[in-house]
């Protein structure tokens, strides 16, 4: 079982609407998105994922990397 | 049956692209699962994370069996297969995913363990992939 399942489908279906946004000043950031809103960017994928627990202690980010706007994928 | 849209991503030589994406649930070394967006990729033999999310989710990543990995050219990354819990939807299934030794990078859900137990259909019109089981 994994909590907040359905907050975490939410918050996916926000970041696949969203990318293109992150992408214009955060492009290759590593992303953690917590209610539909960033609540993390880093360099890392654990620094994205502490400053969302830091925002939001008792819920689980959804995490990505952010695509590099060059970055063609084979 | 389970459908994930597509990720409207921005690309220089490409414009507006449309990318397979799903979320997909990682247990981590502690237990606990974590939630992460990866690229469906038909093509990739295997599943792949970066470094990054591979120690976040608590591996050392070298311990796992060494492999190398391999594009479109002549550089080669080195990789580490660990076996990993996943879960997609309602299924959870046990999975050997690479650490690719690069700190960024995207994470490639790919064929091993996966496409052998969903029936996955990317479905062009509709942007979006549906994974049956």
């Amino acid at each position: 079982m994994v909590p907040d399942e359905k907050r975490l489908k939410d918050d996916f279906q926000w970041l696949i609407k969203n990318s293109a946004i992150l992408q214009q000043k955060n492009a290759g950031k590593f992303v953690a998105i917590v209610n539909k809103k960033v609540a993390g960017l880093g360099e890392t994928a654990t620094e994205a994922y502490e400053k969302a627990k830091k925002a939001y202690p008792d819920k689980e980010p959804l995490l990505d990397i952010i695509p590099e706007k060059e970055f063609l994928l084979l | 049956m389970i459908d994930f849209s597509w990720r409207e991503d921005l690309s220089e030589s490409f414009g507006k692209v449309k990318r397979p994406v799903a979320e997909i649930f990682i247990k981590d070394k502690t237990g606990n699962w974590r939630a992460l967006t990866m690229i469906i990729d038909s093509g990739a033999d295997a599943s792949v994370i970066n470094r990054s999310f591979g120690e976040l989710f608590g591996h050392d990543f070298k311990k796992g069996r060494q492999i190398r990995m391999k594009g479109f050219g002549e550089q080669e990354i080195a990789a580490y297969v660990h076996t990993m819990r996943l879960k997609i939807g309602e299924h959870e299934l046990d999975a050997e995913v690479a650490i690719a030794d690069i700190e960024k990078g995207p994470n490639v859900l790919g064929r091993k363990d996966i496409f052998n137990v969903f029936e996955i259909q990317f479905k062009n019109t509709a942007e979006c992939t549906r994974f049956i089981k």
